[in-house]
């Protein structure tokens, strides 16, 4: 009992930590409905600069305030940079965080190396009451981070800058008509915010270590928090670090620490399913920036048939030409390996393409589909046909419910949602290692089997296996479009509202389609597998299914746009010789990049390209006139190519 | 005469504001019965809280007799109740005729198909064949509507509820969209309309219900109700042969 104490205590020292994270995501969701995915990061840069600055033997507090104004720093130049060209569309918004979070990463590698570190407490010593240790750094950290909440409440309920920002968070068209400067607010929000996570970040430093790569980690934790207590909802948060910390401190003490990472995506996932507006609200913040820009990235165009000839064709036999003409196995291992990313790339284009949901658990579902597989043959020495039976339903059964989770929310919600689903699985595969042998990974024992006198021993028959199942995975979800669950579909991605209006499950739709992906992901999963032979958590951790969503935004959703994006998103960081660090920090720009100059991906930029030109080169066609009213509309009906081309042009 | 759809005492509030007060309104089969009043009396409010888009904070909604309140929006257009509101009648980035299939495809598998409200019956009766190969994003107004109006028949609705589809429509499209609701009743389909085009409402309307400050003021076949002098107060004071001859 008197251990419960203690808990507590820890419990609530931690949870004000993460009532600082908490509140600078809030006060940045609440301007801009953006929740910046590097927010995370921020902390652990604090970490590493006040704890370079306390060995050079600065003080502790000029060392926590150098790592508060560098965290500012650098989110004031995120927001310059980068988010402010993206505030029409949150959810573009969320992928450059995104992408930031990979550089930001990467780069604190390259800095800092990649050990844990802690910063030195400020104070040391303590006082024993009973059982409990108050350790004074513990206590430091409890007063200090409540005081500066406490302040910065005060500071939005009193001051003149407290109301600009409020009203800029109520209504920012009625607030930028009575003369607040919105965008400075949003400046302001988002400086503010970084400094909060800085400080944040110093103190979690000063409680457990912290290393380069638990930017993504933090920043789910402060969104369960966040979540929990309301997104928006600045008066909720407190309570909800309170529990939040509570009992994540509670999982520690009484489980194994590797079980947190459960309750906080357990959070997030029970939160959404249960309570979507957090446990103080009944209803979840309103949504309506993205019912109308979530459809940023990669949106299916409407080719005229040369280029879809153009697309189909020659793309899709670009993985044949490269496989036979790079000349060593290493070479052409990648471009097997591309074919398989390939495979997860169309089971997620499908779920995008038909819900808009864009999803970073592509890893989670592929994670179930290879680790069923590989688990059956280890331990039950149960081969490839087996395989399938059980992880395609498996895999149906994650897809499934996925998207349930999925289609209780909305927006903002469905990338942290996605995320932690994917983290989730890639925690299960880390902590079951009864099953999974852990970090160490599952050797294969089984073989691909013989159908009739084909084999699948060499790396060619294996290459041309998984090809065939790519294009029969991209050829067959396209099948599924005319049919009428592919209808119902298409009414969800054009306006859910309406399709709900007229009487459309849009739940069980969404479900649907996450279910089908997840058969095709399970599939591919299991290629994987018997191809790459050996498998690791992190060959589908989150990274990997971010990878997957770069390649989709890279390639966009045609049908060879997922094949040409995966050979150049795997053989270029090979030809170029970089480490997976360096490949990060290159996958990290490469999405920031795409977002900003070619939001409609790289492949469909260059097909447009060539239509462009066409266009130009030939004599427009005469417009198909109407017939009949001709008198209605005034404007003359025209035809879709003349539309596409329009659009185009 | 059987009263399809039945608000008793159907109350909205936006915080302090009640938008709908108590409101008790039936609809019978068969007939088309347009609910006017002056801007921000309500109508919308009372369409969306009979559909179940905004349930109401107080008050019923009887189906067939049988309470709904609170029903799922989908769960009730599955049952014969679609509403159709200006602001998100089609689906965008698709042609006419592919919208017409994705709103084919969303009602219930097992549901009794009125022939006259699906295909090419649906496509002639909204009068959409010259433009079913146009992406529906980039129709003309007049054009748009009716696929909206499509797209809500394809749900085979017992009873269709419509917020201003004339709004913004020119004379002939106001004229087309008229005989189309009149074909509609005729059809058996049961109409509730809100629009501000009085002439359009006096005409076609068999019924009228006005509403005031989110009461109902009175309700009556349209030619007495217009005499009303409570309806004349309420639209300011501006007789109603007035304020119908304004407009042309
Ligand atoms: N979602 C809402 N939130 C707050 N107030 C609303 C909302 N919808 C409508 N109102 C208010 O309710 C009143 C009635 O609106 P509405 O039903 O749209 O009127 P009408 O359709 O008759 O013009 C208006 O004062 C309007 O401002
Ligand atoms: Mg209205």
């Amino acid at each position: 009992m008197d251990l419960l104490m203690q808990h507590l205590f820890n419990g609530v020292v931690a949870s004000s930590v993460y009532m600082l994270i908490a509140v600078g995501i809030t006060l940045v969701f609440g301007l801009t409905r953006l929740i910046n995915f590097a927010h995370g990061q921020f902390l652990v840069i604090a970490v590493f600069v006040a704890l370079d600055l306390i060995t050079a033997g600065v003080p502790f507090v000029f060392a926590a305030a150098a790592a508060v104004v560098a965290a500012g720093v650098i989110g004031w130049l995120s927001e310059r940079l980068l988010f402010r060209f993206t505030m029409d569309n949150p959810y573009n918004g969320l992928i450059i965080g995104l992408g930031l979070l990979l550089v930001l990463e990467s780069a604190a590698f390259k800095i800092w190396g990649g050990f844990q570190v802690g910063v030195p407490a400020a104070v040391t010593g303590g006082a024993g009451l009973g059982d409990t240790y108050f350790a004074w750094n513990r206590v430091l950290v409890l007063v200090v981070a409540g005081l500066v909440t406490a302040g910065l409440f005060l500071l939005l309920a009193r001051t003149r800058l407290g109301a600009q920002l409020r009203a800029a968070h109520e209504n920012p068209v009625a607030a930028a008509h009575v003369g607040v400067n919105v965008g400075r607010m949003v400046t302001v929000a988002f400086v503010a915010g970084s400094a909060l996570a800085g400080l944040g970040g110093v103190f979690y430093g000063t409680l457990q270590p912290v290393g380069a790569f638990d930017g993504a980690h933090l920043i789910l934790k402060g969104f369960a928090v966040a979540l929990l207590g309301g997104l928006g909802n600045v008066s909720g948060l407190a309570k909800a670090s309170v529990l939040y910390g509570i009992g994540e401190t509670l999982v520690a003490g009484y489980g194994r620490a590797e079980y947190v990472p459960f309750f906080t995506y357990g959070v997030i996932i029970i939160v959404l399913l249960v309570r979507p507006g957090g446990l103080f609200e009944k209803h979840p913040p309103s949504d309506s920036t993205f019912a109308r820009s979530s459809r940023g990235v990669a949106r299916a165009e409407r080719h005229s048939r040369v280029e879809r000839l153009l697309g189909g064709a020659a793309f899709v036999l670009l993985p044949i030409v490269v496989f036979e003409a790079v000349g060593t196995s290493r070479l052409q291992s990648l471009v097997l390996l591309s074919v398989l990313y390939a495979i997860q790339v169309y089971a997620l284009a499908y779920v995008y393409e038909t819900t808009g949901v864009l999803s970073i658990a592509q890893g989670g579902l592929m994670a179930v589909g290879a680790y069923s597989a590989g688990v059956i043959a280890v331990h039950l020495g149960l081969g490839f046909w087996w395989a399938l039976l059980v992880a395609v339903p498996l895999t149906v059964a994650a897809g499934a419910l996925l998207g349930l989770v999925v289609s209780r929310c909305t927006g903002h919600y469905l990338l942290l949602v996605t995320l932690a689903f994917s983290a989730l699985v890639t925690q299960l595969t880390l902590t079951a290692i009864d099953l999974t042998n852990g970090d160490n990974g599952l050797i294969l024992p089984e073989k691909l089997p013989e159908i009739g006198p084909l084999t699948f021993t060499d790396l060619r028959s294996q290459f041309y296996l998984v090809f065939l199942v790519a294009l029969l995975a991209a050829f067959g979800l396209r099948r599924f479009k005319s049919t009428r669950f592919g209808l119902q579909l298409s009414g969800v991605r054009e306006n859910e509202s309406l399709a709900r209006s007229i009487g459309l499950r849009v739940g069980r739709a969404k479900v649907g389609a996450f279910a089908l992906s997840g058969a095709v992901s399970a599939v591919g999963g299991v290629l994987y597998l018997y191809t790459q032979t050996v498998i690791v958590p992190t060959s589908f951790d989150a990274v990997f299914s971010i990878k997957i969503v770069i390649i989709l935004v890279l390639g966009g959703v045609a049908l060879a746009g997922p094949l040409v994006a995966s050979m150049v998103f795997v053989l270029l960081p090979e030809l170029l010789q970089l480490d997976p660090v360096d490949q990060q920090f290159l996958f990290g720009v490469l999405l920031i990049m795409i977002i900003l100059l070619l939001p409609r991906g790289l492949v469909p930029a260059l097909i447009t390209g060539y239509s462009a030109l066409r266009s130009r080169l030939l004599p427009a066609r005469h417009p198909a006139t109407a017939t009949g009213r001709p008198e209605t509309g005034g404007d003359a009906v025209r035809s879709p190519s003349e539309l596409v081309r329009e659009e185009i042009s | 005469m059987t009263t399809l759809l039945r608000g008793a005492g159907v109350t909205v509030r936006f915080g302090a504001l009640v938008a709908c007060d108590a409101v008790d309104i039936d609809i019978v089969a068969g007939e088309i019965l347009g609910i006017i009043g002056p801007n921000g009396s309500g109508k919308s409010t009372l369409l969306r809280a009979l559909s179940s888009v905004h349930p109401p904070t107080q008050g019923s909604v009887f189906w067939h007799g049988r309470e709904v309140t609170g029903w799922k929006v989908d769960k009730l257009a599955r049952h014969g109740l679609v509403m159709a509101s200006q602001n998100q009648m089609v689906f965008g980035g698709v042609t006419v005729r592919e919208a017409l299939a994705i709103a084919h495809s969303c009602r219930p598998k097992g549901k009794r198909i009125d022939e006259a409200l699906a295909g090419d019956r649906l496509v002639a009766l909204v009068g959409l064949e010259a433009v079913l190969d146009a992406l529906a994003s980039d129709l003309p107004l007049g054009y748009l509507r009716r696929l909206g109006i499509g797209i809500a028949l394809a749900a085979q609705p017992e009873l269709l509820l419509l917020d201003e589809p004339g709004a913004g429509l020119n004379d002939f499209e106001t004229r087309e969209l008229k005989s189309l609701l009149l074909t509609l009743r005729d059809l058996g389909v049961t109409v509730g309309i809100v629009d501000h085009d009085m002439t359009l409402m006096v005409s076609m309307c068999d019924r009228v219900v006005v509403l005031d400050a989110g009461k109902k003021l009175v309700e009556g076949p349209p030619q007495e109700v217009m005499k009303d002098p409570r309806v004349i107060e309420a639209y300011l004071g501006t007789p109603m042969e007035i304020a119908m001859e304004d407009r042309s």
